[in-house]
């Protein structure tokens, strides 16, 4: 397969991806978020304080994640259950995380052609300061680059 | 008075959905997967007006927890709603062949998923009452 | 197997014809995702079979289409700056007025689920006891909350919100002042409960019956109609207006291209309109 070259699969991965975070953050969090665009990297590398990961299995295979900084995590995930800041501790956030990206990874699924040739695994979710996260992959990954409020929101993809 | 049960091995959503579960009236039992539902089915069967169920979850899938309630002559009368990101149309046909009387995709709006638990609870005005499956 | 365009054309077109509801071009995965639970549920293999039996029903399998393929999304006072027009310009002319009328009404026309018209008559009770002795009683006021979806407007008429929905937009102050906490929910009072009443409505229907308005709150619904029927809206809701009467759209949208009959006041940074024949209003 050439990198370079038109790959509907990834460019139709790309819009999904943009679709499901934009729904998922205003449906779930009630906020608004902007796309900003789109940038690629030859390795997958994740270092803000908050991620989360899903492997897609099957017809299509590869990693999708997602990150932000601390402090917006917690904001998310603040909104999505409905309490304070400060009421979201460690386990309230790795889960919020895990279930983000479940849902926008799950969001795009459908977009990959259906059929239910693909498989969704597991989400991973980190959060910490002290840590950078690579994954061993010889294609491209697509980076979205979103805006909440005034914070980043990135979405990776490398299938 | 009626309960909820949601399975789902997410605590935000099941937090999500006692919430929204509280507000519509209805208390709201938790369990994280699906051997735990059916334990708390053992349990409360009686008061449980309806089940939300994910399908992506550690050990019993939902649809597989779907048929037990269904096969079980205490359990099959309690309606089953399907809250899941699988939103593939295979899907949604095996979960509503085997008794779940709707199927709400994730992510949801408060507003969505309210409106289908009193239609579920056949609480909707003007509605046309219990969907046939 | 995935809707066809056919049969995306066919089920748009249906719904638009029944609530006016316009679903765009490439919007195949938006009927694909709301329809396929009802498919499914009415033993259809595809959406053409769906089609045949909507033309042929009319009755509940319509009303749940429709339903399913409203946006239902809605926050209390949404948009900062209209609620600030509100606050500091209609509220205070609608109480002005109601001390020489016996009844002010306002119509909520597409009120999901009640975050709208419970924010409206939240802000007239708050001028009010600023008013002191002199303010008009609350029950002076009527507010008419109307949906087409019949499953929202259950959810409105309880009046209960989950603390995620009130962290959507409620200010603290008024969550004391006008809710019961009841622990896991929280409800909203008697008093402006009372003076809320709901009504399932189809705007595409005659807005007659519904009597005139002094205030007409028509917000984010018109976004998802066709140019005609905006037009058409546009008219019956100038003819429901009384003549000193203030509409109110959403912050994104604006008559201008639809109608000329209403003419623009700022306020506050967010436009209102009232009717253009009307020179006296200030
Ligand atoms: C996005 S909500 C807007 C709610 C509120 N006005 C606000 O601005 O927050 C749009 C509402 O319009 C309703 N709606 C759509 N078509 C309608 C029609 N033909 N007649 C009446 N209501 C309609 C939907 O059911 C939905 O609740």
């Amino acid at each position: 397969m050439d990198h370079h070259q038109d790959r509907p699969d990834q460019d139709r991965l790309v819009s999904g991806l943009r679709d499901a975070t934009i729904q998922v953050l205003r449906t779930m969090a009630g906020r608004e978020v902007a796309y900003v665009g789109l940038s690629a990297m030859n390795q997958f590398v994740l270092k803000d304080e908050a991620c989360g990961v899903v492997r897609l299995r099957g017809s299509v295979s590869g990693l999708v994640a997602i990150s932000c900084g601390l402090d917006l995590a917690q904001y998310l995930v603040s909104c999505i259950i409905g309490v304070a800041i400060d009421e979201i501790g460690q386990e309230e956030l790795l889960d919020g995380v895990s279930e983000l990206t479940n849902m926008i990874c799950g969001g795009v699924k459908t977009h990959l052609g259906g059929g239910g040739g693909v498989e969704l695994l597991p989400p991973l979710a980190v959060v910490g300061s002290e840590y950078v996260a690579q994954w061993k992959t010889d294609c491209d990954t697509s980076v979205l680059l979103f805006r909440v409020d005034d914070n980043t929101f990135r979405v990776y993809a490398s299938v | 008075m009626v309960k909820l049960l949601t399975i789902d091995d997410s605590k935000t959503i099941r937090r999500v959905i006692a919430g929204i579960g509280a507000a519509l009236g209805y208390e709201v039992l938790e369990a994280e997967h699906g051997a735990a539902g059916l334990e708390v089915l053992e349990q409360h069967a009686d008061e449980v007006g309806l089940i939300l169920l994910d399908w992506n979850m550690p050990g019993m899938n939902g649809l597989e927890v779907l048929k037990t309630i269904k096969a079980n002559q205490n359990w099959k009368h309690i309606p089953v709603m399907m809250v899941t990101t699988e939103g593939e149309r295979e899907y949604i046909i095996q979960a509503i062949q085997a008794g779940a009387i709707h199927y709400q995709t994730k992510p949801f709006t408060q507003e969505d998923i309210s409106a289908r638990i009193m239609e579920a609870l056949g609480q909707g005005k003007g509605r046309s009452g219990g969907n046939v499956a | 197997m995935a809707i066809t365009k056919e049969e995306f054309d066919l089920i748009r077109q249906f719904v638009h014809e029944h609530s006016g509801i316009l679903v765009g071009d490439g919007k195949e995965y938006l009927v694909e995702n709301r329809l396929n639970v009802i498919l499914v549920k009415n033993k259809c293999d595809n959406f053409f079979q769906l089609y045949e039996k909507l033309k042929k029903d009319n009755g509940a399998l319509c009303v749940e289409v429709i339903d399913a393929m409203t946006t239902n999304e809605t926050l209390w006072f949404r948009d900062t700056s209209f609620f600030a027009a509100l606050s500091n310009f209609v509220i205070p002319t609608l109480l002005e007025k109601a001390l020489h009328k016996p009844k002010i009404r306002i119509w909520s026309a597409a009120c999901s689920t009640g975050q709208e018209p419970y924010s409206v008559a939240m802000l007239l009770d708050q001028a009010r006891s600023a008013m002191g002795k002199t303010a008009p009683p609350l029950d002076r006021f009527a507010i008419l909350a109307t949906d087409i979806s019949p499953s929202v407007l259950s959810i409105a008429t309880m009046g209960r919100y989950s603390q995620l929905a009130i962290s959507r937009g409620m200010r603290p102050a008024f969550l004391e002042r006008f809710f019961i906490n009841r622990g896991s929910y929280y409800e909203v009072a008697p008093g402006i409960h009372d003076i809320v009443t709901f009504k399932q409505f189809n705007l595409k229907e005659d807005f007659k019956p519904l009597g005139s308005f002094d205030f007409i709150l028509c917000r984010n619904v018109l976004i998802y109609f066709s140019n005609e029927l905006k037009s058409e809206i546009y008219r019956k809701l100038y003819e429901s207006l009384v003549r000193d009467g203030i509409l109110s759209i959403g912050a994104s949208e604006s008559p201008r291209g639809y109608t000329t009959v209403f003419e623009q006041v700022m306020v506050e940074g967010a436009a209102l309109y009232r009717p253009s024949t009307n020179a006296g209003l200030s």
